[in-house]
């Protein structure tokens, strides 16, 4: 299994959010997380982002025990091994989408030429070169969303997770962006999982888990 | 791993104008608190060590007189002024005295001395003195009076002939001294010894007053003993600061009051720090979880954050050293706000700072800072990055 996921559990104060979850995911297949509002479908996806700990069971991604790494060590497995699509697009203000996009590379001290190349072939498949020297602000909704496709595969991770990345688009643009994903982990290999609310989205994957009240329904 | 560059999280951070200009004032005012504490410190220090080396420069190390007024340097007080511990000494013939002039008297203190011993104590020049009298120059500035002009002394009349009336004496001023006491340089006079013994018609050798240089400055106290043990009978030893011991104590106090006072000015500079830092924290929560989520890790924004602080603080502190110097120029050199001599006691007022000085100022807001970013780092890594990332980008 490349994700394996054993008797997981995580409340936040009294209210228990994730219970006793377990579940395995093959090597670059994909899968999506359904459940409704509140559910912890979006938690879990932070848990195996690690984003968040969890405070019970195990979770094993490619043979790493992640919840016995610490801060230091779980900052280099997000970076390296993981990317992640924010329902939001969190793109920092500051800079132009380029250096937005290439963030991960320099914060994990990685040569910035290879990362610039696939990013600029990255950018002309979802037809957003155009954006790279604009600021986020100059451009709209979709492109945002791109953009921030495009840093979380920038350096090939092994594991795309995407937390509502459709959340905010409308059907024209959901459809594309969902087949975008599913084609670019297709190309670099990564296995992909998907958290979403939209059944339509839900439909078009072949392996699916629905949870409610933190638990495995389906 | 984690090796966003500085730069690029300094651009970040700081990447606002309102922010550069926040961080800007808050450098200002900080600098300005440690620049007016250092300030402050140094005139006092300033006061004391001028003062200290003034009253050095015009006593030696060690002034004596004699118990019953005037005394004879006789065997002993020779054989023990020529001990191994003493380097040069020399005795003094001192009056009072008023000087003459054409509207005015003004009560002086005419010393007698060997010039070459003295100068050689003290180190006030006497070379210029022949058969005339050394004046000083705060002196010869308010009568404004030259080198080869007389002057009119009136010494009061104890032996002999001139019972009950003022004796006169005009003599020719041979030079201008300077003491670095403002009081000296204005009441103090000069004259050669044995000529003041043949005027006053004083026994041969006759003095009153004494000065000793030690070989070992260090040992200043130590030696008073010595003196005292040896001569203490007769003679009252005393160090050279001794005249001034009462205000150079009350100096030592109020410098430590003040200090402590003026931690409020570093403290209302801190606020200005505290402002800045709740600014960053409050606008720039969103790009911290945002670099967190991307792989940086908590050390290495730490490593950012104090880097950060240290460098506002390293540059309020160059920036303070600048403000001094201004200070000192305006305060000290420009003649219209220049503090007047004559309200001190000395000439002139200097501004000296030791490194314990710098280090008690800077030590403490380097203090204050590190706390204020210890506190904001650790209320940023209470927050789960999950949290954080839900509540800065809902």
């Amino acid at each position: 299994m490349f994700i394996d996921v054993q008797n997981l559990e995580k409340s936040y104060g009294n209210t228990r959010v994730l219970r006793n979850l377990s579940f395995g995911v093959e090597k670059s297949k994909e899968l999506v997380i359904v459940g409704s509002s509140g559910s912890g479908k979006s938690t879990l996806l932070y848990v195996l982002g690690a984003l968040e700990k969890a405070d019970k069971g195990k979770v094993i991604i490619d043979g790493v025990d992640i919840s016995q790494l610490d801060d230091e060590q779980l900052a280099r497995f997000r970076n390296e091994f993981i990317g992640f699509v924010f329902q939001f697009h969190f793109l920092l203000p500051s800079m132009n989408c380029l250096d937005n996009i290439l963030l991960p590379a320099k914060i994990g001290g990685h040569k910035l030429q290879p990362v610039k190349r696939r990013v600029l072939e990255f950018a002309k498949i979802l037809k957003v070169e155009h954006c790279l020297k604009k600021y986020p602000f100059e451009i709209s909704g979709g492109e945002q969303q791109r953009i921030n496709i495009i840093r979380a595969i920038s350096l090939n991770p092994k594991l795309i997770l995407c937390d509502e990345p459709t959340g905010n688009l409308d059907s024209k643009n959901t459809q594309t962006v969902v087949e975008l994903l599913r084609g670019l982990s297709e190309k670099t290999n990564s296995t992909l999982l998907l958290v979403t609310h939209d059944v339509g989205v839900a439909e078009s994957f072949s392996h699916k888990i629905t949870i409610e009240d933190g638990q495995i329904i389906s | 791993m984690s090796a966003l560059p500085l730069s690029s999280l300094f651009r970040i951070i700081l990447e606002k104008k309102s922010t550069l200009r926040f961080l800007v004032g808050t450098i200002g005012s900080l600098s300005f608190s440690i620049a007016v504490i250092l300030a402050t410190i140094g005139l006092m220090d300033g006061f004391e060590i001028s003062l200290k080396k003034a009253l050095s420069h015009s006593n030696g190390d060690i002034k004596f007189r004699a118990k019953d007024g005037f005394f004879l340097p006789d065997e002993k007080l020779t054989n023990v002024l020529q001990s191994d511990f003493i380097l040069n000494y020399s005795t003094i013939l001192q009056i009072e005295t008023f000087a003459i002039g054409a509207q005015e008297s003004k009560g002086v203190l005419l010393r007698g001395i060997e010039p070459e011993s003295f100068g050689n104590i003290t180190g006030i020049k006497t070379e210029s003195l022949k058969n005339g009298i050394l004046i000083g120059k705060q002196f010869q500035k308010k009568y404004k009076l030259a080198v080869g002009d007389s002057l009119v002394l009136a010494f009061a009349s104890g032996k002999k002939q001139d019972q009950g009336s003022a004796h006169l004496q005009e003599f020719i001023i041979d030079g201008v001294v300077e003491h670095g006491i403002y009081e000296k340089d204005f009441r103090f006079m000069y004259i050669e010894k044995q000529k003041l013994i043949d005027l006053l018609a004083y026994r041969e050798a006759t003095s009153n007053f004494g000065i000793i240089k030690i070989k070992n400055f260090e040992n200043i106290n130590d030696s008073i003993e010595k003196l005292k043990y040896e001569l203490g009978d007769k003679f009252r030893f005393d160090p050279y600061w001794s005249e001034f011991e009462v205000l150079l104590e009350a100096v030592e106090i109020e410098k430590i009051s003040i200090s402590i006072v003026l931690q409020l000015i570093v403290v209302v500079a801190i606020l200005n720090v505290v402002g800045f830092i709740i600014f960053l924290s409050e606008t720039k929560a969103q790009d911290f979880f945002m670099l967190r989520a991307l792989g940086l890790s908590i050390k290495s924004f730490q490593k950012f954050w104090f880097i950060l602080l240290g460098m506002i603080w390293a540059i309020a502190c160059l920036f303070s050293k600048v403000l001094l110097y201004l200070f000192s120029e305006v305060i000290l050199e420009l003649p219209f706000i220049k503090i007047p001599g004559d309200i001190y006691v000395l000439s002139n007022l200097q501004l000296i700072l030791d490194p314990f000085d710098y280090l008690y100022v800077f030590g403490i807001s380097l203090g204050w800072i590190l706390l204020i970013g210890f506190l904001t780092m650790r209320k940023l890594k209470k927050n789960t990055l999950l949290g954080g990332l839900r509540r800065e980008f809902s």
